[in-house]
């Protein structure tokens, strides 16, 4: 079989990260001819057809929650389909969908998958025996693999795993396997078998389909060091890649922490991490305590009590309902703070220092959360008084004020672990899910990427090695003409307004100024107001015969822009100069490299 | 009946503030300056990072500050000529509305 | 606002790892108390499976009336059966549910019934290539009439151990489909005669049942 038009884990990673950018058809379509034009030093020649499940008529796209690509290449020679499925993007979309994917339950967007693919060859016109390649990051590999009868063949980066359990509810011939292989009759006690067993079987099972799977993983991806819990099973041909050398990787460190502080951990992260998406630091606050900290943290004294007792009723409400499970959370990880924040300080996520501060904040937490716990279990009483304005007693205000200053602390020490940005220092993590962070392990003798573009490393000088972002060299030798046309069709336009603005203008006014000569000269009579403006009294015997106006108009002056016009002008044209010469910079970094030449004269071409 | 004749400066028409051309004419510069900016920006990213240093790239990015301060320069004449020629033009518009008269009037009384 | 995301990103990972251990630890407590008010069957007996029955009176012998969480599909529920709620799921959004529910107390007969139910998906013939698909076997459906103003297709399929009956229930004018999986067999101890007589008559009683599954259009809501 001969080779793919799109070959190389590079070039289908650059493909895949293309996916998530917003771009239209035309768009996608230049940047598909540019990456491999990149990749392959040569122009593709074919038709290609592009088609976005956001364009399509079935409903089934913006309610799935689906979202791909696919690209029709046609070469006379060979015509292939790809299909680009996205990893949901959205957060709390993510959460959900891991939590469903996790219990085995979702296969709704590998549905949609499946019937996207099916309508994407049909609106090709192209028949069965057309090769269609799946290409999938995060979750999209997931309903890929399970869409996989769509798919000659899956290639993924950093994809989630399948999941025997979810296989089991939608792949009723594995069903039917592993009930005859363990000897049990319905669906459910399939939850009774042991996971190691179940694992190895789905991995025997699945064997030939793995053939069809190419993965690259992050040794650094926190969806890889989750499939690592049961249910998870990794199938095809897989690359494993140091993309973050400076961390191990979270694989084992999950491995280190109990499964109930996991499991209580979750269940703040959950609801923090969804409010605090949707609302910042306040309301991530707000959804785990069930108050509005920031609305009265800077107030004082009376305004604070002032402020406390108008929404006293609200907040006693929202405590008394959130108050205990979060205490009861809160404790477990404290208590486990040393060992979490400890392994991650080990790991080299963080440092000592920001260990120390979320350590003793989280502490600090507690101790508020238990005092305000107290002061709710002492004053059972003071909510029913609430409705009676006049609270009265001294005892109680001191009570308010002692919850208040409980939840400023609160809301401070949250603030001091933000502070030490061990939260920044985290982003590594997330980083090492991302398609660019996969890219930048790639490189190839000279060749490397950063973001999704192209470097090249130039050895060829003294000193340093120099990199050079070709992709963007070669974006600004495509673009930087059209630009500079559009500046001249500018320089134009503003020539132009000079003219109205100006001449055109004056001769307006110059008309107006003429229109009044006529009609003063045409009929003086009217303007006898002349007479005693200029102090001709008595004016009743007198009048006005005629008025002649010795007219004089001088051409407008000040108008001649033909000299900055010119340096406009000559900016453009020395700008075609300066393209040419940046290009010759660049290809004499690279003098051992043709194809650099040559890849700016076809990036024009495409 | 005896007629009479008397000239004066007269102004015809209202004035009237022709300031805002300036910014109708500016406006015209800030399209061209963001064709510019969008220029530069595609230059920016080619070589990675600040710090990197040799001799060709420390030519180009001398062009290149060359080249951009150029450009300001130009520009900055433009927005100076703009103000002056727009206030020449106010000016000058003025002059235009006041003309001379000679008014001839006849005396009934005499 | 990105800082946020990475918070979220690093306790994704816990959240993870909760996962799977949420659902050894969820415990069906269903009260013995309260189940003395329903009738005596394995479906009432079960507390999730209860949710979705509405009424303690039978529509037919031996089946209650089912009303999905999305509120697109009602049908008859076997009383012998319950419904898993490790597999059940519906999305936040309400366009897709899954039910999955097993025979309970066995005559040596055991069935499976998958009823998945998907908004977005209208066309029949996608739906007739998915469970195709799901099946793994090539299979050919047949409508058969149902009680209710819509189209049922049916098929069947045999496995070496196991039988199934699939089907497609669609509607004019109604968005969304539902796609039915049943898969019966029979326990070891049954005699392959008497298996097979057995997997007859059930098979019957599923076609019958599956007539009981209908769409409900959103205007009669």
């Amino acid at each position: 079989m001969s080779e793919d038009i799109i070959s190389g884990s590079e070039f289908k990673t650059r493909l895949i990260d293309l996916g998530y950018k917003d771009l239209s058809l035309k768009e996608l379509e230049l940047n598909i001819r540019q990456i491999y034009m990149e990749e392959n030093g040569e122009l593709l020649e074919a038709d290609i057809e592009i088609l976005k499940s956001s364009d399509i008529e079935s409903d089934f796209v913006k309610d799935s929650g689906y979202d791909g690509i696919a690209i029709h290449i046609n070469t006379v020679e060979k015509e292939e389909v790809y299909v680009i499925s996205e990893g949901t993007q959205d957060l709390p979309d993510w959460l959900y969908n891991i939590k469903a994917m996790l219990a085995g339950q979702t296969i709704k967007q590998a549905q949609a998958t499946d019937v996207f693919v099916q309508e994407a060859k049909e609106h090709f016109n192209v028949d069965d025996n057309v090769k269609v390649n799946g290409l999938s990051h995060s979750l999209a590999h997931n309903n890929n693999t399970i869409a996989l009868l769509s798919f000659d063949n899956v290639y993924s980066v950093n994809g989630a795993q399948l999941n025997y359990y979810q296989l089991f509810n939608t792949d009723f011939r594995f069903n039917d396997a592993v009930k005859n292989e363990f000897s049990f009759n319905t669906d459910d006690e399939v939850y009774n078998l042991s996971p190691q067993d179940l694992h190895d079987f789905a991995m025997t099972y699945y064997g030939d389909k793995a053939d069809k799977i190419d993965q690259v993983i992050s040794t650094d991806d926190p969806l890889y060091a989750v499939s690592v819990v049961r249910g998870f099973f990794t199938l095809g041909s897989i690359t494993m890649v140091d993309t973050n050398p400076d961390v191990p990787g979270l694989r084992e460190l999950i491995a280190d922490i109990p499964d109930d502080v996991i499991k209580d951990f979750q269940e703040l992260a959950i609801d923090f991490a969804v409010a605090s998406n949707q609302g910042g630091t306040n309301e991530g606050i707000k959804e785990l305590i069930g108050i509005d900290v920031g609305a009265f943290k800077d107030k004082e004294g009376m305004e604070l009590a002032g402020h406390i007792i108008a929404n006293y009723d609200t907040m006693v409400r929202a405590l008394n309902e959130k108050l205990p499970p979060l205490l009861d959370r809160v404790q477990t990880v404290t208590a486990n703070s040393d060992e979490i924040f400890g392994s991650l300080e080990e790991a080299g996520y963080i440092t000592e220092r920001q260990k120390e501060v979320t350590v003793d904040h989280l502490t600090r937490i507690e101790k508020s959360l238990i005092d305000i716990e107290n002061i709710l279990k002492d004053n059972v009483n003071l909510r029913d008084k609430l409705n009676n304005p006049f609270l009265g007693a001294g005892n109680e205000i001191v009570t308010i004020l002692r919850l208040a200053s409980n939840l400023v602390e609160i809301y401070m020490s949250y603030v001091e672990i933000e502070k030490t940005g061990i939260l920044k220092r985290l982003e590594s993590i997330k980083d090492s899910h991302g398609l660019q962070e996969m890219l930048s392990s790639m490189s190839d003798g000279l060749k490397s990427y950063i973001g999704a573009d192209m470097i090249y490393t130039s050895t060829s000088t003294k000193g340093e090695p120099i990199k050079v972002n070709i992709s963007a060299a070669l974006r600004m030798y495509q673009k930087s003409i059209p630009i500079l046309e559009a500046k001249s069709t500018k320089i134009s336009n503003f020539e132009k307004a000079i003219k109205d603005e100006l001449d055109e203008s004056y001769k307006d006014e110059k008309r107006k100024v003429q229109d009044e000569i006529d009609q003063v000269e045409s009929s003086p009579s009217s303007y006898r107001f002349l007479l005693s403006k200029h102090g001709y009294y008595p004016t009743f015997n007198k009048e006005i015969k005629s008025i002649r106006v010795h007219e004089i108009f001088y051409p407008l002056e000040d108008n001649d822009f033909d000299e900055q016009l010119e340096e406009l002008k000559k900016s453009v044209e020395s700008g075609k100069l300066y393209i040419e010469k940046y290009r010759q910079a660049i290809e004499d970094l690279f003098e051992e490299e043709e194809n650099v030449s040559q890849l700016f004269d076809l990036s024009r071409r495409i | 009946m005896p007629q009479f004749t008397f000239s004066v400066t007269e102004q015809l028409i209202p004035n009237q503030d022709y300031t805002d051309k300036k910014k109708q004419l500016r406006t015209h510069v800030d399209n061209m300056r963001a064709d510019d900016d969008e220029f530069y920006v595609l230059v920016n990213n080619i070589i990675v990072g600040e710090d990197q240093k040799g001799k060709i790239i420390d030519a180009m990015k001398k062009e290149t500050t060359a080249r951009k301060d150029h450009d300001e320069s130009i520009y900055a004449d433009v927005i100076s000529k703009i103000s002056k020629s727009v206030n020449s033009f106010n000016e000058q518009v003025a002059d235009m509305k006041k003309q001379r008269l000679s008014i001839t009037y006849e005396d009934k009384t005499e | 606002m990105k800082v946020k995301f990475i918070v979220a990103l690093i306790m994704t990972i816990f959240v993870l790892g909760g996962c799977a251990m949420n659902n050894d630890k969820e415990s069906k407590s269903s009260s013995a108390n309260e189940a003395k008010e329903f009738p005596d069957v394995a479906a009432f007996e079960d507390e999730f499976t209860r949710e979705f029955l509405e009424s303690t009176q039978p529509t037919r012998e031996g089946y209650y009336s089912f009303l999905s969480k999305t509120g697109a599909y009602k049908m008859d529920f076997p009383e012998g059966m319950k419904i898993n709620d490790k597999s059940y799921s519906i999305d936040p959004d309400k366009n897709s549910e899954v039910v999955i529910f097993s025979s309970q107390n066995s005559n040596g007969t055991f069935i499976d019934h998958h009823v998945e139910y998907y908004s977005f998906i209208n066309d029949p013939q996608h739906g007739r290539d998915q469970i195709e698909g799901r099946v793994g076997v090539e299979i050919k459906f047949e409508e058969v009439p149902s009680n209710y103003d819509q189209k049922l297709e049916i098929a069947e399929y045999e496995y070496e151990n196991s039988s199934g009956i699939v089907s497609l229930i669609t509607k004019d004018g109604v968005d969304g489909q539902i796609q039915t999986f049943s898969s019966l067999r029979c326990s070891n101890d049954v005699e392959e005669n008497v298996c097979k007589q057995q997997i007859e008559d059930e098979k019957a009683e599923i076609k019958k049942w599956l007539k009981s599954i209908h769409l409900i259009s959103k205007e009669s809501e």
